[in-house]
């Protein structure tokens, strides 16, 4: 008797256990909450889906850009002057203004560019910039003498290039008009 | 360029439809995947989230919604899923253990069987449930979904119909022989 009434005992307390063991109430506007989350969800799934777009115009004006700017400053190249001393391009060094640089309004030059890592500090190239090439050798002692005379006697050395002028003259219209034969060449032989 | 402009306007018609599909189906069934996750996590603020997790997968693929019958069972089922995903390890519970907590409640108050069941106790019967075995314990803690029938929770479950009934049936069986056996 008493077993039954434990389990019916128990019976019940199960089933008001169960029925309240399942009874959840969510917070007052639940479903306003996830609508609202599944609109933003919405947006950004849209916003996701296009983006590219604006991306893919704005990847193609900076290239169209690029190339433009290319293409206007290709010419400017080729108006380089060109000169036998060849040009040691150290590096922070100034880039030289060229011939159609100088046309253009002024524009204020734009520093030179560092690589990572670099000190802002000018390093001295190890090659020095030659301003002739060949390089002047100094001049030699016979060269020397030779031009202190010149400075010291100008119208006697000048009167002596010009006798010298003259006569290498003459001895070159005396070799072309003699044609050369073996007689000549014994004569001309000391 | 016609046929391109028809395709066009046929998909935003069918993405509206979807959207519109999806919004009345959280007004009608919110309250059952929040409960059916309740069931399973015993946390409001957990439940919320399955729920929301719920509707967000149903929107990510919302193309399936479509073709779908039974919208009730096919989100309870989601929301199932979504649930046991997010259902933290809970610690193995030995049934005597559980009793004991029972029991203490029941002598502590004679009359309880009348009197509105508290936090405390529930807290108890959810130790008892955990101690079932996962497959008795499943079909049990959908049963305690009030909208949930023997045969949505064999959708949900993926078992037949008489399997949900007799593993409902054993789960109670033991429960009760628990309790009768504490009482004692």
């Amino acid at each position: 008797m008493r077993t039954e009434d434990n389990g019916q005992s128990a019976e019940r307390w199960l089933d008001a256990a169960l029925k309240q063991y399942g009874e959840a109430e969510p917070r007052p506007g639940l479903e306003n909450r996830m609508l609202a989350n599944l609109q933003a969800e919405r947006a950004r799934l849209t916003l996701r889906r296009w983006w590219w777009r604006p991306a893919a115009v704005v990847v193609t004006i900076a290239v169209l850009t690029a190339g433009a700017w290319l293409l206007r400053r290709s010419p400017d190249v080729t108006k380089v002057p060109i000169s036998n001393q060849p040009t040691v391009v150290t590096r922070n060094q100034e880039p030289e203004p060229t011939i159609a640089s100088a046309n253009r309004p002024y524009a204020a030059p734009r520093p030179p560019r560092r690589s990572r890592g670099e000190s802002p500090i000018a390093q001295p190239s190890s090659i020095p910039r030659l301003e002739q090439f060949p390089a002047p050798a100094p001049l030699s002692e016979q060269e020397e003498m030779l031009a202190q005379y010149v400075r010291e006697h100008r119208q006697e050395a000048t009167m002596v290039a010009r006798a010298r002028a003259e006569l290498l003259k003459t001895e070159l219209l005396r070799f072309q008009l003699q044609p050369a034969s073996p007689a000549n060449v014994e004569e001309s032989e000391p | 360029m016609a046929t391109g402009q028809v395709t066009m306007l046929e998909a935003v018609a069918l993405r509206q439809m979807q959207e519109d599909q999806l919004d009345l189906a959280v007004r009608e069934h919110a309250r059952l995947v929040y409960r059916v996750a309740y069931s399973v996590l015993r946390d409001h603020h957990d439940a919320e989230d399955a729920t929301q997790e719920t509707f967000m997968r149903v929107l990510r693929y919302g193309g399936k919604m479509t073709g779908v019958r039974d919208q009730r069972t096919w989100l309870a089922r989601i929301a199932w899923r979504v649930a046991v995903g997010r259902r933290k390890k809970t610690p193995e519970v030995q049934l005597e253990d559980a009793g004991e907590t029972v029991t203490r409640l029941r002598s502590r108050s004679p009359g309880a069987d009348e009197a509105m069941l508290d936090a405390e106790k529930i807290g108890s019967l959810q130790r008892l449930i955990a101690a079932l075995p996962a497959k008795l314990r499943d079909p049990l803690t959908l049963s305690t979904v009030e909208e949930m029938s023997p045969k949505d929770i064999a959708q949900v479950l993926g078992a037949s119909e008489a399997a949900v009934r007799s593993r409902i049936f054993r789960a109670r069986q033991i429960l009760r022989e628990k309790l009768a056996t504490l009482q004692e």
